[in-house]
């Protein structure tokens, strides 16, 4: 289809959406979408932004739809609405750039450090648990008991079958291993 | 919400529409209503006689001819603009006019000076004009303002700057059916003042109540 035909067609939906033709509505909006986000592509290079154009265009035809003719090309009132709106899009991207600061680390923890505590042990605590993860089955079970469950070396040794020996042993090899991977990941 | 059921939602919510009729037959109807309701204080309250004398000579008669085509010229401007699809070079329409007119304005006055000499310094009736261009400017904006928001346009302070250089054009026409002497310094400086206090005004009140509708 070239592009007198293309705007035939969309002028005929229009001119029935108008008279209250829904089904002629959705086809049209339907329809003008990879025009809509060509001409949006144009003036903007975000994806997302780009979407944002296309729906307030999409927002703005519904709202001026009665002052289409349908004697007149669809076309350029349609094109015109779209540049209307991406210079409208752009202005105000500009006019925010000029009093706001982006920040990413802004949203992510507060400015002052000391109430960042409870965010920074949960990132502690994951990290230190990936670590033990990796250790050895024997030194992670003798270190989970002894350390993280508190038992005495004797109720560890008999809840893991490992010698009262090989528990201190283990123990002090898992957290000699821990101390060289966290000083090597900081 | 994703774009698909953004258009489901005003496919759904689509009445009929009543179709705006084409700018020009809106700025026509709208200057004849305009015309009827400033015709009964003309013929009233104006000395038509004197008006029509003043008229006749060359020089006032150029510069009636051009204060209307800028009225009448930003009117039309204004409601072509209102519509998307229009060039908007149609901004410049009235810009030719207003020019005629500030420089036929300008010679009066530069001769009221050079044939009166101190008297082409004075007053008159200054302040009385300025209160014709209010009452006679601002109800009129009232109703251009009324008649351009129908279309929702989509650049308002286009719109509303050439509107108000049209509804200034028209009233200091207006006014000169109630001015029945040549201009001086003073008296053009008053009738600046009033078209520069009427622009603002109509120019604010429109952009506030252009803006936002569409």
């Amino acid at each position: 289809m070239n592009g007198v035909e293309q705007d035939r067609q969309w002028s005929g939906w229009m001119a029935k959406a108008q008279d209250g033709d829904n089904a002629a509505y959705a086809q049209l909006l339907r329809g003008i979408l990879p025009f809509l986000r060509v001409l949006a592509r144009r003036r903007c290079r975000d994806p997302d932004r780009c979407e944002d154009i296309v729906q307030d265009v999409l927002l703005t035809l519904h709202r001026v739809r009665h002052t289409y003719d349908p004697a007149r090309p669809f076309t350029p009132w349609l094109a015109a609405i779209c540049d209307r709106r991406s210079i409208d899009a752009l202005r105000k991207r500009v006019r925010q750039a000029s009093y706001e600061t982006d920040n990413a680390r802004a949203y992510e923890t507060f400015a002052d450090p000391a109430s960042n505590k409870e965010v920074d042990a949960g990132d502690a605590a994951q990290a230190l648990a990936a670590l033990v993860a990796q250790l050895p089955s024997a030194q992670r079970e003798a270190l989970e008991l002894v350390k993280v469950k508190e038992m005495s070396l004797l109720e560890a040794s008999q809840a893991s079958g490992q010698s009262v020996g090989g528990l201190k042993i283990n123990v002090h090899r898992a957290l000699k291993a821990l101390r060289l991977r966290v000083g090597a990941s900081e | 919400m994703n774009t698909d059921g953004l258009i489901a939602e005003l496919a759904a919510s689509a009445p009929p529409v009543k179709r705006l009729a084409p700018p020009m037959t809106r700025a026509f109807v709208w200057l004849l209503a305009v015309a009827a309701i400033a015709a009964v204080p003309i013929i009233l309250l104006s000395n038509l006689h004197v008006w029509a004398g003043r008229a006749s000579h060359p020089r006032m008669a150029l510069e009636l001819a051009a204060t209307l085509a800028t009225g009448i010229a930003g009117v039309i401007a204004a409601f072509h603009l209102s519509i998307p699809d229009r060039s908007p070079r149609w901004a410049l329409l009235p810009l030719p006019f207003a020019l005629v007119w500030a420089a036929s304005t300008g010679l009066g006055c530069w001769q009221t000076l050079a044939e009166q000499d101190k008297r082409g310094w004075g007053l008159f009736q200054s302040s009385d004009c300025f209160v014709v261009l209010m009452i006679v400017g601002i109800p009129m904006a009232g109703l251009l303002l009324l008649s351009l928001r129908r279309a929702r346009p989509l650049q308002p302070r286009l719109v509303a700057t050439v509107g108000a250089a049209g509804v200034a054009g028209l009233a200091a026409f207006v006014l000169q059916f109630f001015h029945p002497f040549d201009v001086t310094v003073m008296d053009l400086g008053a009738h600046l003042a009033g078209l520069l206090v009427l622009f603002a005004v109509l120019n604010l009140s429109a952009r506030l109540g252009l803006a936002g509708r569409a």
